[in-house]
């Protein structure tokens, strides 16, 4: 029979003795590759800190604005003051309209549509139209066939959107000409100034458009294409001579149809031209799939590489980009498309440093989102004899010999727990080693 | 029993940093994200440590890690002595530990999970036993009210001196004093009623202390 601690102090000791046991196990160490994730965390976080500010401050300034403003204005006018009456809109002589259908035949010069706002589009011969909705800040528009140019006045809640066959362009404040054939199966927006956001059959997840840009989306070829937009090109923009243009690049493939460095064109013919350098000139304005994922924007990248066409990015994407995209996916939980692009880093790259991370963390992948331990054994022999002294060595044999003593218990991990305290004897795995190399 | 160890103080350092506290206070002050990463790299495992040891050993505290330098970055104006930068840091972490206890408390009501805890982390250098008894210990601690598991964990867990306790909690050394003797008397007794904690307590067979449910 023990005697239980009863004054303060023996309180106390015991609570010490409680408490040093707890800080013993609680330590809170994290293993390198968790260490460096959580630190990208943070820097991605980091990075989108300054806009999160901005918008609070933006959000409670406009809160505040506009409660003074309703008060004043249900004070002074009586109704509310956000009750704008909708745009409307005149057209000129050359367009035949009748109602919200717009027509401008193929023998009259441009028809021109003004809205109350300041706002213009401009119809070109044979191009036909309806004007969808008209709300107070905007309108929808839709491109039956031919090309039209609009140019909005921006305004702070400006919302306006050109559909276009199966096209929809997002619009704020801009200037842009648009065309849609549909016997040809062919969409182009030449941006002047501004941005948009486009979204259709070869870009589900929207694509922005920086002014000075082109978008050619040609359905039958199944191919999506940027191209720096020449000074005078809006003014003769046709299909054919669209995909002669320099400084195009391949944005989707949806189908796989193009060779390895090559793209295919609108004829089917093998064009060389979507490939660097020039490439680079359009990409200036778009950030890197490496900025992409410092900035939290894994799903995005993956879209991308989705549009692009996975397998010829697999099969033609840079190592900065194969390492990004494998990087986006396993952050993103896509399990298939990780193991895909860290496989592709290590056939199409082998002997590089990527390379031998891929096979460490090829393992990882197997070990926890694939739940295959026995495969994962293997990544990480491998990783340990490409790269014996390298980043993730301790790591990847701490995570063997746990591996091991799961798929065929402890006895057959105990040479790897050894091998593990004789070259990390203070490694994040050392207790377990020495747990393992003292079972029965 | 081992005899207890000198208690480690809230201000002891073992590094030598290139740039001082100050001076990175200063520069994470104009919102320079260099000298918030830095703040990061130097202080992240204290803020692990304590967060590990005031929420216990189930569940993950990734994300109230984040959270306070997070907070440190939103409100860095208010660091008015750039010098104090470790206790600014150590004081978001126990409010970020404070709020999400009482989160935890709710979901534990609401049974978002079936016993309100995530699972355990892999802790595979830890002995069986010892870790069976750190969460039998923190089953108790979930019993607590938040102010006075802050004040025993950073006490009896983390092993700050009274004085220092008192400064992290802002309370008086006295407040701090009479807190801890209560909670103490409680965790002891509800101790006794755990065979797995008497082993720890230095004693023999339970007492009719205050029972584990």
């Amino acid at each position: 029979m023990s005697v239980f601690p009863t004054s303060p102090e023996e309180r106390d000791q015991a609570l010490d003795t409680l408490g040093r046991m707890a800080r013993a196990h609680l330590a809170g160490n994290l293993s390198p590759q968790d260490e460096a994730d959580a630190r990208r965390r943070f820097r991605v976080k980091l990075g989108r800190q300054p806009m999160e500010e901005s918008a609070h401050r933006r959000a409670k300034i406009l809160l505040s604005a506009g409660a003074i403003a309703a008060a004043v204005a249900a004070m002074v006018v009586g109704r509310p003051f956000w009750r704008h009456p909708a745009l409307t809109f005149d057209v000129d002589v050359p367009i035949v309209a009748e109602q919200d259908y717009l027509f401008v035949p193929s023998t009259s010069p441009s028809g021109h549509v003004s809205f109350s706002d300041g706002s213009r589009l401009t119809l070109s011969p044979g191009g036909r139209g309806r004007i969808v909705a008209l709300h107070a800040n905007g309108a929808e528009i839709g491109l039956e066939d031919g090309r039209a140019s609009l140019e909005v006045v921006h305004r702070a809640d400006t919302h306006w959107s050109v559909a276009a066959g199966p096209f929809a362009i997002q619009v704020t404040g801009t200037a842009f000409d648009v065309r849609w054939s549909g016997a040809d199966e062919m969409f182009e927006v030449d941006l002047k100034s501004g941005s948009v956001k486009i979204r259709g059959p070869l870009a589900p997840a929207g694509i922005e458009l920086a002014a000075g840009q082109r978008l050619i989306a040609d359905l039958r070829a199944a191919q999506l294409r940027i191209e720096r937009l020449e000074p005078q090109a809006s003014e003769e923009t046709s299909a054919g001579a669209a995909s002669s243009k320099p400084n195009e690049r391949v944005i989707a493939t949806p189908m796989p149809r193009s060779l390895p460095g090559a793209a295919l064109s609108r004829d089917g013919e093998t064009s060389t031209r979507a490939r660097a350098p020039r490439r680079e000139a359009v990409d200036e304005a778009k950030p890197s799939w490496t900025q992409r994922i410092a900035a939290g924007d894994f799903r995005g990248v993956l879209a991308e590489a989705e549009q692009r066409g996975l397998e010829a990015t697999l099969a033609q994407a840079a190592l900065a980009d194969l390492v990004a995209l494998s990087d986006a996916a396993r952050y993103a939980g896509s399990v298939d498309v990780a193991h895909r692009a860290l496989m592709a880093q290590r056939e199409r790259f082998a002997g590089s440093n990527a390379a031998r991370t891929a096979a460490f963390l090829l393992g990882r992948l197997a070990d926890t989102s694939e739940a295959r331990p026995a495969g994962a054994i293997g990544w990480y022999d491998r990783y340990l004899t490409e790269a014996p002294n390298g980043e993730f060595a301790s790591e990847a044999l701490g995570r063997k010999l746990v591996a091991q003593q799961r798929v065929s218990g402890a006895a057959s991990a105990r040479a790897t727990a050894h091998e593990y305290l004789r070259r990390f004897p203070q490694g994040p795995y050392a207790a377990k080693a020495r747990q393992l190399t003292l079972a029965p | 029993m081992a005899a207890p160890g000198p208690r480690p103080v809230l201000v002891a350092r073992t590094e030598t940093p290139e740039v001082d506290d100050a001076t990175l206070a200063r520069s994470a002050a104009v919102g320079d994200p260099a000298a918030h990463t830095a703040i990061w790299d130097r202080y992240n495992p204290l803020v692990r440590r304590v967060l590990r040891r005031t929420m216990g050993p189930s569940g993950d505290v990734e994300d109230q890690v984040q959270e306070v330098f997070l907070r440190f970055y939103r409100n860095r104006a208010l660091l008015r002595n750039p010098a104090a930068l470790r206790s600014f840091l150590f004081g978001i972490t126990l409010r970020v530990a404070a709020s999400e206890l009482r989160s935890r408390r709710v979901r534990n009501w609401l049974r978002l999970t079936p016993d309100g805890v995530l699972d355990d982390l892999a802790a595979p250098h830890v002995d069986a036993d010892a870790r069976e008894a750190v969460k039998r210990l923190y089953v108790i601690l979930d019993r607590l009210d938040t102010k006075s598991r802050l004040a025993f964990v950073l006490h009896h867990v983390e092993g700050l001196e009274l004085l220092d306790v008192a400064g992290a909690l802002g309370v008086s050394l006295a407040t701090v004093k009479r807190r801890l003797s209560r909670v103490s008397a409680r965790v002891v007794a509800m101790a006794q009623g755990d065979r797995m904690l008497i082993d720890y307590l230095g004693t023999g067979e339970p007492a009719s202390g205050e029972k584990l449910r």
